[in-house]
Parts: C-alpha cells; sequence; structure tokens
C-alpha cells in the first residue's frame, strides 16, 4: 500500500469514527417530554367526561339534546391536538344525536374509544351511553 | 523499511491510541448523564395523582398554618380542591407558601416539581370605542375568548365598579370567539373603573378577564399601587398604602354582584353555590384618585415552584397535566417534575 493510500485509510476511518461517536450521543440524549406523548388518550377522555358531569351536567345537556353545547365544553377540556368524535345512545342503542359532535373529524396516529354512562335527573330516570372516540 | 514509514506508522498507531482513548473516555465520562431509563412516568403519574387527591396534613392548611403532608384535595369528590388551599400557591397572596415547605411537605427528596393553575379559556379585553356626551360616557369593549389560539363560544356576564357603584350587563362571543359590550358611565362617577367579564361555555368550564380602564380620569395606575388585596379563608385581608381610603368592596361571579360585608379592616367573602371563578374589587381613594384594585378567588392563574426549563439534560422531567375542580369551576393543574435521571 502506498503511503498516500494509508493516509487516505486512516481518514476514512477517523472520519466513521467520529460519525459514529455523534450518532451514539445524539441518540443517548433525554428530551423533556410531556406525558400528553405516552398519556393513554382514554385517561384525558374519562377525566374530562368525569369532571363535566360532575353535576349531572351532561346528563341535562343529553336530556336537552344540547349536542352543541356538549361539543363546546369537549373542545375546552380536551387537550388541543386531540381529535375526537362523540356519540350519544339510548338504552336501545339508538344513536340520538342528530349532529356531529366533533371538533372537525377523528384523526391522528391512535385512536381510542371510551363508553360513558350518563343518567339523567328526570321522572323517568333515562339512561344513556356516550361514545368518545379520541385521535392523537 | 525506511524510517520514514516506521515513524509514519508508529505516529499513525499513536493517533488512533489516542482518538479511540478520548472518544472511550468521553463516553464514560457523559454516560451516567445520557444512558439509562429516563422519564419514570409511573412516578411521576402516582406523585401528582397523590398531590391531587389526598387532603394533606393538617386536612385544614388552606385555611391557616403550614402542611406538614402536601395534599390539595378538598376532601369533596375526587380532583375537588380546596380553594383556599390553591389560593395560598400563588406568590402575590400575603399567605402564600414558599417553595421549600412545598417541597418538604411533598416529602420526596430527589423530585423538584413546578405548578401552574389557571382557567381552562382566555378572556382577552380591549377598550373599542368612547363617546363623550355632557352627563355621561359610552364605552364600547371587545371581548375574545380563546383557547391557544382556537376561538371559543361563550356566554358572558360583564360588570363595571368604580367608586361605590357597579353596573351589569350580559352577552356572548361567537363561533370566532368574538364579542363586545357596551355600558354608560356618569360623568359624576369619574375615576379608575374596572371592567369585570366572566364567561363560560359549560356549566363548569368559565373563564374571566379584567380591565381597568379611565373614566374620565387620568391613566389607571399599576396594580397594587394603593391596595394589595388576599383572599383567604373566604376573608379578603386588605393591605392599604399610606394616605388611602378604601370605600367599598364588591364581589362578581358568572351570577352574581352584590357588595361585601366589612369585617373589621378586612371584608367577608361569601360561600356562592355558583360555579365561577369570584372577582373581588376594592374601590377607594387618595387625594386626587379614584382608584380600584381586584384579585380573583381562588387567585388563578398562578404558577410556583422549580425552575425546570433548563438543565434538563442531565434530568428526568415531565409534565403532567390534570382538570380539577375548585368551587364548581374547572382549572387546569399542571405539575412539571424534574429528578437526577435514573440509570440502569
Amino acid at each position: 500500500m502506498s503511503r498516500r493510500g494509508a493516509v487516505h485509510t486512516l481518514d476514512a476511518f477517523f472520519a466513521a469514527a467520529i460519525i459514529a461517536a455523534a450518532l451514539l450521543y445524539s441518540t443517548g440524549i433525554p428530551r423533556e417530554r410531556g406525558y400528553l406523548e405516552d398519556e393513554p388518550l382514554e385517561a384525558w377522555g374519562v377525566q374530562a367526561l368525569v369532571e363535566l358531569d360532575r353535576n349531572g351536567t351532561l346528563g341535562r345537556l343529553v336530556d336537552a339534546k344540547g349536542w352543541e353545547e356538549i361539543e363546546r365544553a369537549l373542545r375546552v377540556v380536551i387537550p388541543v391536538g386531540i381529535s375526537f368524535n362523540a356519540t350519544v345512545f339510548d338504552e336501545l342503542g339508538s344513536c340520538l344525536n342528530d349532529r356531529p359532535i366533533s371538533n372537525g373529524g377523528l384523526s391522528g396516529r391512535t385512536v381510542k374509544s371510551i363508553e360513558y354512562p350518563i343518567a339523567a335527573v328526570s321522572g323517568t330516570c333515562p339512561f344513556y351511553r356516550l361514545r368518545l372516540q379520541l385521535g392523537g | 523499511m525506511p524510517t520514514a514509514s516506521i515513524d509514519f506508522t508508529l505516529a499513525a498507531f499513536a493517533m488512533i491510541v489516542v482518538v479511540m482513548g478520548a472518544i472511550f473516555g468521553a463516553n464514560m465520562a457523559a454516560s451516567p448523564f445520557l444512558g439509562g431509563s429516563v422519564h419514570d412516568q409511573e412516578r411521576y403519574d402516582q406523585l401528582g395523582r397523590h398531590i391531587l387527591l389526598s387532603r394533606g396534613d393538617p386536612i385544614d392548611w388552606g385555611a391557616a398554618g403550614l402542611p406538614t403532608s402536601l395534599g390539595f384535595a378538598s376532601g369533596g369528590g375526587p380532583y375537588e380542591l380546596d380553594i383556599d388551599k390553591v389560593t395560598r400557591l400563588n406568590p402575590s397572596n400575603a399567605y402564600a407558601i414558599n417553595y421549600t415547605i412545598l417541597w418538604e411537605a411533598l416529602g420526596v427528596d430527589d423530585v423538584s416539581f413546578v405548578i401552574a393553575v389557571e382557567p381552562l379559556f382566555d378572556v382577552a379585553l380591549n377598550q373599542t370605542s368612547t363617546q363623550q356626551n355632557p352627563d355621561n360616557a359610552s364605552y364600547t369593549f371587545s371581548v375574545k375568548t380563546t383557547r391557544e389560539g382556537y376561538p371559543v363560544q361563550a356566554d358572558l356576564s360583564c360588570y363595571i365598579a368604580t367608586r361605590n357603584s357597579t353596573y351589569s350587563a350580559s352577552g356572548s362571543t361567537d363561533g370566532y370567539g368574538l364579542g363586545s359590550v357596551q355600558f354608560t358611565l356618569p360623568n359624576s362617577k369619574n375615576g379608575t373603573a374596572l371592567l369585570v367579564v366572566i364567561a363560560r361555555t359549560t356549566e363548569s368550564v368559565v373563564s374571566y378577564g379584567v380591565l381597568p380602564f379611565a373614566h374620565n380620569s387620568d391613566a389607571p395606575r399599576p396594580s397594587g399601587i394603593y391596595a394589595t388585596l388576599s383572599p383567604c379563608n373566604h376573608v379578603l385581608e386588605i393591605e392599604l398604602s399610606p394616605n388611602v381610603t378604601a370605600w367599598n368592596a364588591a364581589v362578581f361571579s358568572m351570577g352574581y354582584c352584590f357588595n361585601l360585608t366589612s369585617a373589621g379592616a378586612n371584608y367577608a367573602i361569601p360561600y356562592l353555590k355558583d360555579a365561577s371563578p369570584m372577582i373581588l374589587v376594592l374601590t377607594g381613594s387618595n387625594a386626587s384618585d379614584h382608584w380600584a384594585e381586584w384579585v380573583a378567588y381562588p387567585q388563578v392563574p398562578l404558577q410556583i415552584g422549580a425552575d425546570i426549563s433548563d438543565e434538563y439534560v442531565a434530568s428526568d422531567v415531565a409534565q403532567a397535566s390534570y382538570l380539577v375542580d375548585v368551587n364548581g369551576a374547572l382549572y387546569r393543574f399542571e405539575i412539571g417534575f424534574r429528578s437526577p435521571a435514573s440509570y440502569e
């Protein structure tokens, strides 16, 4: 091997070593992360529905067919960046909401669905199921 | 072999050894900070839940005293927080608890934290026009309700407090989060006035905004110049600046507006059934000005705790966000944790 060839070989070797070391370090550096990355979407959904329903609010809204109000509330309590679509069923499984309860369509890498029981305070004490699908 | 070739080979070998040694040494020195398992989220989540679901010790530390164990729950439902425990996190409150005491009360030596509590959406107010008449002045204000830039449609309760008078109106913001409200004030009530707007999307999703403005007077002076207001344990404690007289205190919520009852030098804050933050306004005068000061109860938004915005490379840093209920209104309670990175 000529002297020039040996020098080039060493150059290539050192360059490869430097690149490999840089890659090794960069993959090991931790980044600040929010819980949103790993938080199950179900947890967000359940917490939002439980908090909104604290005084029977959801039952009253469903009983009054206040789909727009439900959508407005969900838009505020569910974190920005998570898409949602809600559907309300009665005891027989029939869909009640005659308009979408959504922030523009369900999208995201992961889609989760939760079901939340709602009881309305009235004479017949009707029972509903709210299915909330979340994408994030 | 020529001498030059031997020199070159030895030099190359020495360089390889030195560079590889340097890489190896740097890697050894840095690996404790870079490698291993980070973001022990389950642990942080448990800490967050513990703080929000337990009442702490003593259980009524919000009303008086200092906590020996940290917990913000009121004793009602889950994630229902005590209004005074939250209020005492605000550094501007006279009864505020400093971070050192909170950290000791948490009792986890290797975890520092920062807490932020804020309403679920923002209410921005602007004075858009003024019409001066012989006996009165008409003001128009724009109201914008948004959440992280996205519009929020809301119903509005609007109030003005000036001197010892209050005026009220209602309104709403549309699908673009925009609305307006108009008030006419008599010229005789000149001085600094406060516009208080409380916005609600549904029963428990409430926020507020406050705008001081000049009513036939000089521009309002910065908040806290004339008096410092500290609500705690349903008493509004007042610290007046020298040569200043208080005239009247009033409370504003989504559904109510009335004057407060004086309790000595302070004022008693009522227990309202309204799911709404309370805005407490104190008006008064000094030699030349009629002023108005205000504070929210619970005293949010607030932030307290360690700075975890930097030095995170060698630390575990995680954020947890919860919906919490304070007096029937929902707020976002965010906790940031930091601890030395755990290694495997």
